[in-house]
């Protein structure tokens, strides 16, 4: 007998593995145990996302794209509000169970967007992905990013010595909007000494790093490597 | 209690928070801040930002947040809902607010800052942020002239983050810089006309607290 999933036509995601943006994704979609086709985009020699068919879907050309039947979707963090709030009733309670939870689960999401997003993103390109493009990799300006995403720690250090994830005691689209980036800055960027210097932050994300869910994304995105 | 939102008007972002009270139908205080202060930081916002937001249920910071929370708070209060009425609207909505978060925002808060501030790096990255501004409303364009509104047919918050952002910048920027932005960019007119002329940014606008910015 055919199960009802076979019959429901998958979600079309736009995007690499290993990309920041699309982990995000490809994480909320796991821990809502959604099922998705990955189509991979050439950001590198082909540059896909330049092309007026991507463009069509994404005018910024970046990726990724969610596409659902006839309806597209970009920017991570909308696709995986989409995700969490379309199949609400299965998964992981990425919202939480209350309005409350939702309140503070979107005031962490913002606060990753503004404040560490920010902060973080100029360590990881000039540390870890200016060279992979062929880039020049600045270490001052990596440098003034760590230093500003250290002031933001110390205040998750205060946030997370009172709770155990970010939005309250359930782990929520708020920490799983950090995965990514944090990934690369302590594996390979080599700068998890401004994680471990501070105990809340760094059990959290130890807790966050060892769900099921990522462990199995990373097992894809970079095959063969692993990561303590 | 009543609805309090810390901050100043000088903030197109303590801005957008207050309209969304007021586009629900509801009123709040304003109440000024020292948001560097140990009071506001361990009480309200420990990232010494505002605006910061409160009512009897809740204490909350960041714009955006506070400005999903009270369009869900008061979702009975004039339909249809500012977070979008359809799963796909509300989907394009986060669509579009992101948007506004990361690509339209910065650009115009550099060129904004610029005439408080000299910029770091100087005046080139000030152009450059015109340059960005411009793509990022060809883009605008294109997507106003396929709807009315960013996330559809209706308004939602992906609009009204907008206003007060243009706002600022039409008071600060002259005439010829203004029409530099629209004259090539019809639906991106027409669009902030209408969202500047929605009666909650009018009442918004008209309290004694609103900033009457002067050109450098």
């Amino acid at each position: 007998m055919a199960t009802t999933s076979s019959l429901v036509p998958r979600v079309k995601l736009f995007g690499v593995p290993y990309s920041v943006c699309t982990s995000r994704v490809i994480m909320c979609l796991l821990e809502k145990q959604v099922e998705y086709d990955l189509q991979l985009v050439d950001i590198v020699t082909t540059q896909d996302h330049k092309k007026s068919e991507f463009l069509k879907l994404q005018p910024f050309g970046m990726i990724p794209i969610l596409q659902d039947k006839d309806f597209s979707i970009f920017e991570s963090r909308a696709i995986i509000r989409y995700i969490a709030r379309k199949h609400e009733g299965q998964g992981t309670p990425l919202y939480g169970t209350s309005n409350k939870d939702k309140a503070m689960v979107d005031q962490w999401m913002e606060v990753e967007a503004q404040n560490y997003n920010p902060a973080i993103a100029p360590a990881v390109w000039n540390l870890v992905h200016a060279p992979l493009f062929g880039q020049h990799g600045d270490p001052v300006v990596a440098n003034a990013s760590i230093e500003k995403l250290e002031k933001v720690l110390d205040v998750y250090e205060g946030v997370l010595s009172q709770s155990k994830y970010l939005a309250g005691d359930f782990f929520s689209l708020a920490d799983l909007s950090h995965l990514p980036f944090n990934h690369y800055l302590i594996h390979e960027g080599k700068r998890g000494d401004i994680f471990d210097k501070r105990p809340h932050v760094n059990a959290w994300w130890k807790s966050i790093s060892s769900r099921p869910t990522w462990k199995k994304h990373l097992s894809v995105a970079f095959p063969g490597k692993k990561f303590d | 209690m009543a609805i309090k939102i810390y901050g100043s008007f000088r903030s197109p972002f303590v801005m957008a928070a207050a309209l969304t009270v007021y586009e629900k139908n509801q009123e709040f205080e304003l109440v000024s801040v020292a948001f560097k202060s140990p009071e506001y930081l361990n009480n309200y916002n420990p990232f010494g930002k505002i605006p910061a937001y409160q009512d009897e249920d809740i204490t909350l910071f960041e714009s955006k947040a506070i400005m999903r929370y009270v369009a869900t708070k008061y979702e009975g209060e004039r339909a249809p809902f500012l977070l979008g009425s359809t799963v796909g609207e509300q989907a394009l909505c986060n669509q579009w607010l992101e948007v506004n978060s990361h690509s339209f925002t910065p650009p115009l808060m550099e060129i904004a800052l610029s005439f408080f501030r000299t910029p770091e790096g100087g005046p080139s990255v000030v152009e450059e942020a015109w340059e960005k501004l411009g793509k990022v409303l060809d883009i605008y364009e294109a997507r106003l002239s396929a709807s009315k509104y960013l996330a559809g047919d209706c308004y939602t918050l992906a609009d009204l983050a907008h206003t007060p952002l243009f706002y600022v910048l039409k008071a600060l920027i002259d005439e010829e810089k203004q029409n530099s932005l629209t004259s090539q960019r019809p639906h991106v007119y027409s669009w902030i006309q209408d969202i500047s002329s929605r009666a909650a940014w009018k009442k918004l606008t008209a309290r004694p607290e609103n900033i009457h910015y002067k050109q450098r």
